[in-house]
């Protein structure tokens, strides 16, 4: 097997440095005014038109409650009638929403939010600051269950506190210096103070379109809200969200005009529609990627020169090309993925398979060892095992396939010592490094408990200054790829398909769905 | 006769008990954690445990049956887990938009392959015969989804004359809702098309060759007449009880033609729940689709003795 011609990483030195000149420095939002307006939805020169309905195609809804949803088509329902403090561009660049200014204290152990004044709720009731902290206070309090009180662990219900009737303090239990980024988690649509938990029932936000339906499994029907905050905006008169157990049938609507939009989309899948002229597949870089874990807490993996062994047996670029037609950035075994600000250039590691045997003869692994490989049945994970198994081989490796139902495998996935997971994108590094190989997170699938990377992380997490998080990201970096708890062979973009006359809408890195500025050509 | 109805719908309902207590039990065993399930592989372990607490599934079993037990009776089906809705409008309104499929499928599949039966044993052999016997094998042999696909390629995207969706908009008439339903009934149609034809007609070679024809074609009858009148009822009976067991598998099994021309169905609501370990939903399903199946062979065997005066003596013998 040979390396493809381009290097990996020019790749992420290019989209590193279009980023810095994009974001002028993320994560110092200090007294952030709105440096820059979304793009406008005319990019072409068109102005955008009012009226006309634009039908979603969206995978599959549990519930839709906020506090406690976490499936891709309830997250695309709930954020058409709700909003959150601000709001991800595709740069990782915040666009203020209920909040128009924030602010570190004490070094990024408190933030003060100016809440927007001349909100209002569905129901015609003002949103105020005591709205947005009882919405941050339900979603951290221990009694509710939500996702989102595992991505901010640093927030407790008494650090959230109004100060006037549009000002908030979030005081944490230890310093952040992106926490603007935590407040856009996706269970964090600000609902009213007496929200009762029956949102299918009584969809109450601040949202540019007001949700009249809502049936499970099927789908959400939505109006514009006429008295929208953003003046002017939406410009759709309607939307309709229709939910989709699996991906064909929402191709076959997009080409039979029963859909403008397939809310995400799988390389895999998006096969049928590269060519059709009908369509455009929009994509963006993104910090998602499958992180292949190993427990170092066992054998054969308690072995680092083992694990090191593995990474080597892997051609990055030829499972970019293979598996997503190109469409992923080379990873370096670390989760800091290119896209984020304060990624370094630390030399990349290719494949080497008489240097992997080398390292398993040395750990005593002469003739390799066999070892079962899980992973689910889920976009092209069973496909990566399969380009796995046979790259493993060639070292010495017998990988035994355990290909797992979705639900199956997340049954058991931090147990198994050697398994393949997808890692959705975060906006913000500190969260994949934190949730992922922090060694107290329930995440720690490889079970890598490292003094010395916690620490690291410590001050990366707590740094509100770029240019020094950059600098700790450089040892984090360094550690994990030399320490390899798992294999990050690559990040991968997202997509999202479109037919030709749909303007102003465009992928997601976090696969979220603003139609604020989405409107139909004629 | 109703001695006769009463003790199959007894039947029935314990029937159905037994189903519904069993699919109680096993979906227990189902790998998967409903907390788990709703919130996400990344929600914390604390939250996953509150969540479980709020819907129960952290009492004892028995104390979970007999709640459950106790709420069917007495038309509380319970909450869906995963859904946050009540099992029985839900389970209801699924029921009904399957049901609707079914009839329609078999309406138009049952006589188009007895009639086809029908002209094919009048010659057997001929190339009428070969003709529709081959077709018939190779459209049985066909899995649903690539028929399906073919069908939504030609006559949804390339010819544009059918919805791609089989699920009408709200507040369609009549016959839109037909026009949407087309699709999943000729996909359906083509796929059962093979099985009813066969059994058909090889009843109908038999009817033939039976004594009574040959009777009835000696004393001078039209080829019509004979046809029609002792060759046909003689022929459909197997056909119908076949239909009947049948159905339930068409309301109940449809789990590949609901998603695919996204009709959603009592198929894919049961399948879902079963996904999500959502064990209120499924148990639902589990109670209607039983029924169902249930109900369609009562159907058929009242269907045959109409048509067969020997059943009906039979079943009166019996009750």
């Amino acid at each position: 097997m040979t390396d493809f011609p381009v290097s990996p990483k020019l790749i992420s030195r290019l989209s590193r440095r279009r980023l810095l000149q994009a974001a002028g420095g993320l994560g110092i939002a200090v007294g952030a005014l709105p440096l820059f307006r979304p793009l406008p939805a005319h990019a072409q020169g068109e102005a955008p038109r009012r009226g006309g309905t634009l039908r979603v195609a969206a995978p599959p809804a549990t519930t839709i409650d906020p506090v406690k949803l976490d499936s891709g088509g309830g997250i695309a329902v709930v954020q058409q009638p709700g909003e959150y403090l601000v709001w991800p561009m595709p740069d990782l660049s915040l666009r203020p929403m209920l909040a128009t200014e924030w602010r570190p204290e004490d070094d990024g152990r408190s933030w003060v939010f100016a809440i927007r004044r001349d909100v209002r709720f569905h129901d015609g009731r003002e949103m105020t600051a005591k709205d947005v902290v009882a919405t941050f206070r339900r979603l951290v309090d221990p009694k509710n269950a939500s996702p989102a009180a595992a991505q901010i662990p640093f927030l407790k219900p008494e650090g959230i506190t109004a100060i006037d009737s549009h000002t908030v303090r979030f005081e944490l239990e230890r310093p952040i210096g992106s926490f603007p980024h935590y407040t856009h988690t996706y269970n964090a649509v600000i609902l009213p103070e007496d929200y009762d938990g029956d949102f299918a029932r009584k969809p109450i936000g601040t949202g540019p379109f007001k949700m009249t339906a809502y049936r499970p499994q099927e789908g959400a029907s939505f109006v514009r809200n006429e008295d929208y905050w953003d003046r002017g905006r939406p410009h759709l008169d309607a939307v309709e969200i229709a939910l989709y157990e699996t991906q064909q049938p929402q191709i076959l609507a997009l080409q039979g005009g029963q859909a403008h939009v397939i809310h995400k989309i799988s390389y895999i899948e998006a096969q049928a529609l590269f060519q059709d002229a009908k369509v455009k597949i929009l994509d963006t870089e993104t910090s998602e990627h499958r992180q292949l874990c190993m427990r170092v807490d066992r054998k054969p993996f308690d072995d680092k020169r083992v694990r090191q062994a593995v990474a080597l047996c892997f051609n990055r670029p030829a499972m970019v090309q293979g598996l997503l037609g190109g469409l992923a950035s080379v990873g370096n075994d670390h989760a800091v993925a290119p896209i984020y600000p304060e990624s370094s250039d630390i030399g990349q590691r290719v494949v080497d398979i008489a240097k992997a045997k080398a390292l398993l003869a040395e750990a005593g692994y002469p003739k390799g060892f066999e070892i079962d490989l899980h992973t689910a049945q889920y976009l092209e994970l069973p496909q990566y095992a399969v380009l796995a198994q046979q790259m493993l081989a060639a070292a010495g490796i017998k990988a035994n396939l355990k290909v797992e139902p979705l639900n199956a495998y997340y049954d058991h996935w931090t147990e198994v010592s050697f398994g393949l997971t997808d890692w959705a994108a975060r906006p913000v590094a500190s969260q994949i490094l934190g949730s992922a190989f922090r060694s107290t997170s329930e995440w720690n699938a490889a079970h890598w408990k490292n003094a010395q990377f916690d620490a690291l992380l410590d001050r990366f997490e707590a740094e509100p200054s770029l240019e020094k998080r950059q600098a700790i990201s450089r040892e984090i970096e360094t550690l994990m790829h030399d320490d390899v708890p798992a294999v990050i062979a690559y990040f991968t973009k997202s997509l999202r398909a479109v037919r030709q006359d749909v303007r102003g809408v465009g992928a997601s890195m976090v696969s979220y769905l603003d139609l604020r500025d989405a409107w139909l050509a004629a | 006769m109703l001695r006769f109805l009463a003790r199959r719908l007894a039947l029935l309902l314990l029937t159905t008990a037994v189903a519904a207590t069993l699919v109680f039990f096993a979906v227990q065993v189902l790998p998967g954690d409903i907390g788990r399930t709703v919130l996400g592989p990344f929600a914390g372990q604390e939250a996953v445990a509150a969540l479980n607490r709020q819907l129960g599934t952290d009492r004892p079993l028995p104390l979970r049956y007999l709640s459950w037990i106790a709420g069917v009776a007495t038309g509380d089906w319970g909450r869906s887990f995963a859904f946050e809705v009540p099992v029985l409008p839900l389970v209801w309104e699924r029921l009904q938009r399957s049901l609707i499929l079914a009839v329609a499928a078999l309406a138009t599949v049952l006589p188009l392959a007895v009639l086809a039966a029908l002209a094919a044993g009048r010659r057997a052999g001929g190339w009428l015969d070969r003709g529709l016997g081959l077709g018939a094998l190779a459209l049985g042999a066909t899995p649903e989804f690539v028929t399906g696909v073919v069908l939504l390629l030609v006559f949804a995207v390339w010819l544009d004359w059918l919805p791609v969706q089989a699920l009408a908009p709200e507040g369609a008439g009549a016959l839109e809702r037909l026009r949407h339903l087309a699709l999943p009934v000729l996909c359906l149609s083509l796929l059962l098309f093979s099985y009813f034809f066969r059994m058909t007609r090889a009843n109908v070679l038999k009817a033939l060759g039976s004594d009574y024809v040959r009777t009835a074609v000696l004393k001078g009858l039209a080829e019509r007449t004979v046809l029609w009148r002792h060759v046909l009822p003689n022929a459909v009976v197997p056909t119908i009880a076949v239909a009947g067991g049948q159905f339930g598998w068409l309301v109940g099994g449809l789990v590949v033609v609901e998603t695919l021309f996204r009709y959603p169905g009592i198929g894919s609501l049961a399948h879902g729940a079963a996904l999500n370990k959502d064990v209120p939903l499924l148990a639902g399903c589990a109670l209607a689709i039983t029924a169902v199946f249930a109900l369609g062979n009562i159907a058929a065997d009242l269907a045959a003795a109409l048509l067969d005066p020997r059943l009906r003596e039979a079943a009166s013998d019996a009750g």
